[in-house]
């Protein structure tokens, strides 16, 4: 905070001169030497790349077994480190545990590929990838405090199992319905896991940030996949796939995550949640099963599921969630406009006229998120906004 | 902190590092089992012989029995291989459904996970040191010279390439003379 800004504000008669001193001495207090901090961080960066192009550089003259050991006692080091650092809550007990869990993890993840080179050994990608999960999650559920532990923890899960599925797919035969189902349900086992753990983790920040992850990817995979269905007669899990089997499944599936997730959790953003598992569980059920190939069906389906949403958004008050809603279901009536008509593009004129729609319909978005969007909260931090009790 | 409490972070810690050293471990094992077997190639693709330092090429088995192996997808044919280890002295084609040519001294099947997938029996890739890399590369374009990839097959019948030696094409019937 620079002294110029609250002059400004003392001129400006916002604050007085007594307000103006004790921000001033807050922030003396506050101030960290960052231009030393950024000086200690280049330096560490051109130290690690240079033991890197070293590394590089000789790569063949080392002998595998040398760099496999020299690899794995990396990883029992920063682990050693995480350990001693384990009591130190301030900055370096919090952050720097993190960043080493992160650098550790993706250690772990290099050493398959290292050991694939040195044995000249192949596999298949999710094999490495879930032994890497069962050896790694325990630690990062139990260690991880930030957003850089909760997303990876959560891309790793789903990785793995787009993994497998597309392994199996590879296999010739399609897989089993249930299986299908199973595999499209993983994020719910993430969030379901992330609101039974919340209430009893001194790390609640976490548990809910991996909340968001699963539950925006579910939500994100289920509106793909309502898309999907909209675009042809064609079916999103492939010929083979039974589409009315396999949305029977989910739709118990859902339901049942949507029971667990109110019973797990009887706050705003319990009802919030579970109200859009249950709208997810409907609308991908009747998507799969009903006449939803004609542009207005499907569209209508897409923009009632993000209604669900947007109502969560507003009964929870997450606010930046709401706008995302309307955005999207603004961008979804844009393109149904250009569906319907698609010789819009054709000439100047509907050039015109779908410029003057897009328009319309961003203006009246606009002013709607404005007039209804659930009030920014004075606690919650803005870019978590699942961040309520 | 509890007790319990306690113990559940070393714990998670040292997960990890059992686990990565199992699995080389593991790896080591699979490496020695299996059998070897020294089969010629000729270098894949003349224009594309490099790719990293990986080395690509083509299997040049000796007299297969029936026709060309088939590369694509589905096919699941497998090699069956004559010979004493680690000389091969013919391959046949072993195609599910059809009857076996007889006793086999090894099965290689494609690894469908590896880079080449159901092309395995046809092509191979080998990793290399950098220095070498090229004239690798332009001893499998010389005609004078015949690459020899030594090939390891193990009990699931999967192809890993070991190391590749050449030696010296000579007119018929005199000695070969093995190099490097």
């Amino acid at each position: 905070m620079s002294d110029r800004k609250i002059n400004h504000w003392v001129n400006a008669g916002l604050i007085d001169s007594d307000t103006a001193e004790r921000l001033r001495a807050y922030e003396a207090d506050q101030s960290r030497p960052l231009g030393l901090w950024s000086l200690i961080g280049l330096g560490t960066l051109a130290i690690g790349l240079g033991i890197i192009s070293l590394v590089a550089a000789n790569w063949d003259a080392i002998p595998g077994t040398v760099r496999l050991a020299v690899h794995i006692l990396t990883i029992a080091a920063i682990s050693a480190a995480i350990f001693v650092l384990r009591p130190h809550n301030g900055f370096l007990g919090l952050y720097l545990k993190d960043v080493l869990l992160f650098i550790l993890a993706i250690l772990g993840a290099t050493f398959f590929g290292h050991l694939g080179q040195v044995y000249q050994t192949s596999s298949p990608i999710w094999q490495p990838m879930a032994i890497w999960l069962v050896l790694f999650s325990p630690l990062l559920l139990l260690a991880g405090r930030g957003w850089l532990i909760s997303l990876l923890w959560v891309v790793a899960l789903l990785g793995t199992a787009i993994a497998h599925w597309g392994w199996l797919a590879e296999q010739g035969d399609a897989p089993p319905s249930l299986y299908i189902a199973l595999v499209t349900s993983i994020p719910l086992v993430a969030l379901l896991s992330a609101l039974a753990c919340r209430g009893n983790s001194s790390r609640e920040p976490f548990w809910t940030q991996i909340g968001q992850f699963a539950l925006a990817s579910f939500v994100a995979g289920v509106s793909l996949k309502l898309i999907a269905d909209g675009v042809s007669n064609g079916n999103p899990f492939g010929a083979q796939a039974d589409a009315g089997k396999i949305a029977i499944m989910q739709l118990v599936i859902w339901a049942a995550a949507a029971s667990a997730a109110y019973r797990l959790d009887r706050s705003a953003t319990g009802t919030s949640i579970t109200a859009i598992l249950a709208a997810a569980a409907c609308a991908n059920f009747l998507g799969s099963i009903g006449p939803f190939t004609e542009p207005l069906a499907g569209a209508i389906l897409f923009m009632a599921f993000w209604a669900a949403i947007g109502w969560s958004a507003i009964y929870s008050g997450w606010r930046n969630v709401f706008q995302v809603v309307v955005a999207i279901i603004a961008l979804r009536l844009i393109a149904l406009s250009l569906e319907l008509a698609s010789n819009l593009l054709n000439s100047g004129l509907g050039l015109i006229v779908a410029g003057v729609i897009t328009i319309g319909i961003s203006v009246v978005a606009y002013r709607f998120s404005r007039a209804f969007a659930p009030a920014r909260s004075a606690t919650a931090d803005p870019v978590e906004p699942d961040g309520e009790p | 902190m509890t007790g319990y409490r306690r113990l559940v972070l070393p714990l998670a810690l040292a997960l990890p590092l059992a686990g990565l050293c199992l699995t080389w471990i593991w790896t080591e094992a699979e490496s020695r089992e299996g059998t070897e077997w020294n089969v010629p190639v000729t270098g894949y693709d003349p224009r594309d012989l490099l790719r990293g330092h990986y080395v690509q090429f083509r299997y040049d088995w000796p007299t297969p029995v029936e026709g060309n192996i088939s590369s694509w997808p589905g096919t699941r044919a497998s090699l069956c291989l004559i010979g004493t280890a680690p000389r091969v002295d013919r391959v046949a084609v072993l195609r599910p459904g059809r009857s076996s040519p007889g006793r086999c001294d090894a099965v290689a099947k494609p690894n469908p996970w590896s880079e080449e997938g159901a092309d395995g029996l046809v092509r191979d890739r080998i990793y290399v040191p950098q220095r070498d890399a090229v004239d690798y590369q332009a001893r499998l374009q010389d005609p004078r010279w015949q690459g020899i990839v030594r090939i390891r097959i193990n009990r699931s019948g999967f192809i890993t390439p070991q190391s590749l030696t050449f030696r010296r094409r000579v007119p018929q019937g005199s000695v070969r003379v093995e190099a490097e």
